[in-house]
């Protein structure tokens, strides 16, 4: 996951004066901190579901944990950008990109308390008897995350057509949980002893393809942020 | 499956500015103390412009004073460095302790004071001389023995101004556009090596361009000098102060203070209706 | 509702547009002031022919001569000699005195003295001065120089009563030129941290110059052209023997172009009209002269800043 603190987006051309270099600043470092949000999620996706791949209940713990450093930042995140646009009067497309960040988090802020409810779902499985997870779900959890980072690479560059493209993969990971429902539905019928495990995975599976939901919100944001429309990209 | 990418590195704390740090803002408010106004009170003969004001103003930091018109914002300013003392029926009552020591007190000379605590003012008024000569004047007054070029440039250099007069000094400060004049009365101010600056509304006989570059200034100046800014324009107090005081008029048509804070707190969740009424231009 | 005008409300504009005929009242007021002018320029006009005309034979027969040679009961051989020497260290006089006070006063009143009843009792006594007859000068001169002090009826005394007189001028004037100064620029000034005295010094002196000169000057005209206050304190009006050193000159008996001219009107001989008419052409031409420097300069100093 990159950080750049650039100005990608903030569209003053060569030969012009900086005239507001503070609120400039201001905005990159807002875009940082959301960058930053944007990898503490994916870390605890990742986290979560090798948890839940390795039976690893401490490393559960450490995402549930943690989930509270994901929380406290988009609250400074949110007090930031309420304060920025109090006070800076931002217009046009400062009011849309500070709409978009502030919407991007609260997304992110979302995917992470889905993160940390796969990681109470890996500690549950953990104290059931083993069955193997379905492969399906790393899968899912591989794409989720690389979703993710396409959308924040959106966001860095403010590109309609990357948002787009994000939006569009999201269709495959709802063919994934289509066939995670489908191969937990089986494994039931044929194990009814396994259905708990059954179900812990496929609540699992589920809370992955909201995430994929919320990825394509965020890029429905940044195709906000470039045309001032709210598109449903994800119908 | 075993997930092949290693987790990505990340820094867990997040960057905070100071805008983003909790109410309470511990370093605007750690600051030393440049201005303790103790129940100050300022006459015009029986009339009674400001009414017991007490704040504090704090280094290194801009306070913004914002106000419906007639509230006695600018006679608060004046207060700081005697210049009330200009119109004879002005007196005044309380305390404006500078660093501890009472400005009005019967020791103080206003002419040192005014040494110490620089103004600029609303209409740019360069002197009708030339610009290096503008700059030179308030270090000649009091009595500077080393190099005043050297102190001109630096000067013309604090105030972003230098890159577009190095080469006419000798020309008159008069003939400089209105945002330039601006900068010059500026340098012409820092020259003495003031502690202080304030400014009566410098931005409102200006264009927004020359604006924004001034607000930009504050924001440079404000390492070495205690700023304190008279504003009619909200969003000017908004965008460049650190604290903000707001006052307004009572019945008596005396000034009186009503809320003073972080600026990010004053214009996000002000504590007193008045002052959110003022902002949000409820009334003015 | 529609923006487009009809046809007959766009007449009505293009009729008021070019106003509703012939204003003829302007026009007779027009006239009236212009006739107004020309009768007061005409009048000037027609004084300055007369005594031009008559000063001819004299500044052209004998013009150096006339402009050198002392007084003589004799009109063929009188000059203004002593008169122009005379005149020249009064104005000397009444510029050494007169205007460091008068300036100084001024600088006072404005830049100082707090506004209070005494000040404005000054002030409206300054005004009321600066009308009095000149001739009450003279009458103050006398009694005050020439007796009290026991002075005698030297040029000295002369200056000083003539020093008093344009006084109040100086000081109104003056107080005129630093009142223009605008006060953002002595605000200014005193926010820097500069004294009161260095605030005038520097700033507010140097931009009133201008005007404080053309007042100046104006009064040092006034003063060369004073007949009745030189006659009370003892200007010779007849004839005096030459001098010959300057101490001479200013303890010693004097008169100057206003008091010759008085002499010489009043004399029988013919001869004396011509002498007469010669003197007063001296006298307006260096007049005018004064006055055109003081318009001048004050232009030349109005364009630089």
């Amino acid at each position: 996951m990159e950080e750049r603190g650039d100005q990608a987006g903030v569209g003053v051309g060569h030969g012009h004066e900086h005239l507001r270099p503070t609120f400039e600043q201001a905005l990159a470092d807002l875009k940082d901190n959301v960058l930053r949000l944007g990898a503490l999620v994916e870390r605890a996706v990742e986290r979560a579901a090798r948890a839940l791949v390795e039976r690893d209940v401490e490393l559960a713990d450490q995402v549930r944990w943690q989930d509270a450093d994901v929380n406290e930042l988009q609250r400074s995140i949110n007090q930031e950008i309420t304060s920025l646009i109090a006070r800076q009067g931002p217009v046009a497309r400062d009011v849309r990109e500070l709409l978009a960040l502030y919407h991007a988090a609260a997304e992110l802020e979302r995917m992470g308390d889905y993160a940390t409810s796969i990681a109470k779902l890996a500690q549950q499985l953990a104290s059931e008897p083993e069955e193997p997870i379905f492969r399906q779900i790393p899968e899912m959890e591989q794409l989720c995350r690389s979703q993710l980072r396409a959308a924040m690479r959106a966001l860095v560059d403010v590109s309609e057509a990357e948002a787009r493209e994000v939006c569009a993969g999201d269709d495959e990971l709802d063919h994934l949980y289509a066939s995670v429902y489908e191969a937990s539905i089986a494994l039931m019928e044929k194990s009814p002893d396994r259905a708990r495990q059954a179900t812990h995975m496929l609540f699992a599976a589920h809370h992955l393809e909201r995430l994929g939901d919320r990825v394509t919100n965020i890029g429905e944001d940044v195709v906000f942020l470039v045309t001032g429309q709210i598109e449903d990209l994800n119908p | 499956m075993t997930i092949t990418q290693p987790p990505p590195v990340v820094e867990v704390r997040p960057r905070m500015t100071i805008e983003t740090r909790e109410a309470g803002h511990p370093d605007l408010a750690d600051a030393e103390i440049v201005f303790d106004v103790q129940g100050f009170s300022a006459y015009y003969g029986a009339f009674r412009a400001l009414k017991e004001i007490t704040f504090q103003i704090r280094a290194q930091q801009i306070t913004a004073i914002i106000g419906p018109s007639g509230c006695g914002k600018s006679t608060l300013l004046r207060g700081f460095n005697r210049m009330n003392d200009l119109v004879q029926s002005a007196r005044s009552e309380g305390q404006v302790l500078y660093h501890g020591v009472d400005l009005y007190g019967p020791e103080v000379d206003p002419v040192e004071v005014r040494r110490r605590i620089g103004m600029v003012f609303q209409k740019p008024n360069p002197f009708p001389k030339s610009i290096y000569d503008n700059v030179a004047f308030g270090p000649r007054v009091a009595g500077f023995k080393g190099n005043v070029d050297e102190r001109v440039e630096q000067s013309l250099r604090r105030a972003a101004l230098w890159d577009e007069v190095k080469d006419k000094l000798d020309t008159p400060g008069t003939a400089l556009s209105g945002g330039q004049q601006q900068r010059l009365c500026i340098a012409r101010a820092i020259a003495v090596e003031p502690d202080v600056i304030l400014m009566d509304e410098p931005c409102s006989a200006l264009d927004p361009v020359a604006t924004l570059r001034i607000e930009e200034l504050m924001h440079e100046l404000k390492q070495n000098y205690t700023i304190v800014i008279v504003t009619h324009n909200m969003q000017q107090a908004a965008r460049a102060s650190d604290v903000t005081a707001f006052l307004t008029m009572g019945e008596d048509r005396a000034g009186y203070l009503v809320e003073m804070d972080t600026t990010d707190k004053i214009f996000t969740r002000p504590e007193h209706r008045l002052t959110e009424d003022y902002i949000t231009g409820r009334f003015g | 509702m529609r923006a487009a005008t009809s046809p007959s409300a766009s007449q009505t504009v293009a009729l008021r547009l070019r106003g509703g005929g012939f204003e003829w009242r302007s026009y007779l007021l027009h006239g009236a002031m212009l006739l107004a002018m020309l009768l007061a320029l005409g009048i000037l006009l027609v004084l300055l022919a007369d005594v031009a005309v008559r000063a001819l034979p004299v500044l052209t027969e004998r013009p150096l001569d006339f402009l050198t040679s002392n007084l003589s009961s004799r009109p063929a051989r009188a000059g203004i000699g002593q008169g122009l020497a005379g005149s020249l260290l009064l104005v000397l006089f009444v510029a050494v005195l007169a205007i460091p006070v008068g300036v100084g006063a001024a600088v006072y009143l404005e830049e100082y003295a707090r506004d209070t009843a005494v000040t404005r009792f000054v002030r409206t006594n300054i005004r009321n001065l600066a009308g009095v007859p000149a001739i009450v000068y003279g009458l103050l001169g006398l009694a005050v120089f020439v007796t009290l002090l026991g002075l005698g009826k030297i040029l000295v005394v002369g200056g000083l009563t003539l020093a008093i007189l344009v006084l109040p001028i100086v000081v109104i004037t003056t107080s005129e030129a630093l009142r223009a100064v605008p006060a953002s620029i002595r605000e200014a000034a005193l926010a820097v941290g500069a004294t009161r005295w260095e605030t005038v010094r520097s700033h507010v002196l140097p931009y009133a110059a201008p005007g404080i000169l053309t007042g100046t000057i104006l009064s040092l005209a006034r003063a060369f052209g004073e007949t009745a206050p030189l006659l009370m304190v003892g200007a010779v009006a007849g004839t005096f023997s030459a001098h010959e050193g300057l101490v001479e000159q200013l303890t010693g008996p004097y008169t100057a172009l206003p008091t010759i001219v008085f002499n010489w009107a009043g004399q029988p001989q013919d001869e004396f009209r011509s002498l007469t008419a010669a003197t007063i052409v001296v006298l307006v031409a260096v007049i005018l002269l004064v006055n055109g420097t003081a318009i001048l300069l004050r232009n030349r100093y109005d364009r630089r800043w």
